[in-house]
């Protein structure tokens, strides 16, 4: 025992040795702080998840596609954004629902956006016989297609709620912030998904923020979020797909 | 300036948890030295001394900085607040507490670092005075 301890002390202080001990010690060690570790996590993991409870999030999918975008309807769309109203909303068909709780429930859609592009009805004339079939009392008006450069013949510009356009397979729903929920404040976050044809998100670019966090609390549902490939004629594309999503607090 | 505050927020953290793993490392360490040491085989007490005290110094040194690196963090997250306040005006009272309360988290990992660090120092340089005590009494007082 003696001679091994007196060989430990001359190997340490030669600078690079490993004791029997040391091993056993930086092991330990390490175990009680990987353990603190992931005990702090699962416990801050559990903790984020309650938060969300004083209000709910109604998810409503607005459909509505002309081909074409008028400049009245436009401005009869911009006055609906500013009017929240109770009616309004019961008017959408809620997908996802929780549990109310609070005096304020926030609704986030997502929804079609118009395109301040030059619109061309040829390269996509699948929407025109869905616009008969969305109700008409909705007033948001968007535009399907694009004028898709002949570059990227390959990526198809659309939206989300089109007809081959890419879909959510698991949506995550945003947090509604908590600032922005406690002074009020609604918004509108035009993102642009750009999905491979496997699926995959590869970048999200924001079109259009929102002040209040609510252009980061969407990119980060966008980015939990999977989805399915556009598809064109049956075959899997890549895309640029626009994605609008309204932050809309309302009053029970 | 942002990057700037993550990295003063990550780096003393980062220290802080190497440090703490090291402590606790050397305290495991020596408490297994100290329970399989052979009194007998020590024929000088400074010798015995030296081979006790070893690494002890480590510990001693983590226990008592630890609490002034988080404080250093501490600082500096604070001086980044006040700095982004002053640059850009803010007058969001939830973000100026969202910084200083991140600011406090680097003394707070300091203390929680230093507590067991120091407690284990104490722990073990009883220890060492015990054995040496036990060293003296086996082998008589002439020796020394």
């Amino acid at each position: 025992m003696i001679k091994r301890r007196n060989t430990n002390a001359e190997v340490s202080t030669q600078g690079l040795g490993y004791t029997h001990e040391q091993r056993y010690g930086l092991i330990t060690s390490l175990s009680v702080h990987s353990l603190i570790f992931m005990l702090f996590f699962a416990l801050s993991i559990h903790k984020g998840s309650d938060d969300v409870k004083t209000f709910y999030i109604q998810f409503t999918q607005m459909g509505e596609h002309t081909v074409q975008a008028p400049q009245p309807v436009r401005e009869i769309k911009k006055h609906k954004v500013t009017e929240p109203s109770r009616k309004e909303i019961k008017e959408e068909t809620p997908v996802i629902k929780e549990t109310p709780v609070k005096e304020h429930e926030a609704v986030i859609r997502t929804d079609a956006i118009e395109s301040h592009e030059a619109v061309n009805v040829a390269s996509t004339p699948e929407p025109e016989p869905q616009a008969t079939h969305h109700q008409g009392g909705e007033s948001t008006v968007s535009n399907v297609s694009y004028s898709v450069p002949s570059g990227t013949s390959s990526v198809i510009e659309t939206e989300f709620g089109d007809s081959g356009a890419p879909a959510f397979l698991k949506r995550q729903m945003p947090n509604y912030p908590l600032m922005a929920k406690k002074l009020g404040k609604q918004g509108k976050v035009v993102l642009r998904l750009f999905i491979n044809e496997k699926g995959r998100l590869l970048n999200v670019e924001v079109v259009e923020p929102a002040g209040y966090g609510f252009t980061e609390s969407a990119v980060e549902a966008v980015k939990m979020s999977t989805f399915s490939p556009a598809h064109e004629n049956g075959v899997r594309i890549a895309s640029k797909a626009l994605l609008t999503i309204r932050f809309v607090l309302k009053r029970i | 300036m942002e990057w700037l505050s993550a990295t003063v927020d990550y780096g003393i953290i980062g220290l802080l948890v190497v440090m703490s793993i090291i402590a606790v490392s050397i305290a495991v360490e020596r408490l297994l030295v100290y329970r399989n040491i052979r009194l007998g085989d020590f024929n000088d007490k400074k010798s015995l001394e030296i081979e006790l005290t070893k690494k002890l110094h480590i510990i001693a040194t983590i226990g008592s900085n630890a609490p002034y690196i988080g404080l250093l963090g501490t600082v500096l997250g604070i001086m980044l607040t006040f700095y982004t306040i002053g640059k850009e005006g803010l007058i969001d009272t939830s973000k100026i507490m969202t910084g200083l309360a991140l600011a406090l988290k680097a003394t707070a990992i300091g203390l929680v670092v230093a507590i067991p660090s120091i407690t284990f120092y104490n722990f073990l340089l009883r220890k060492v005075k015990v054995l040496i005590a036990q060293w003296e009494t086996g082998n008589g007082r002439k020796r020394i």
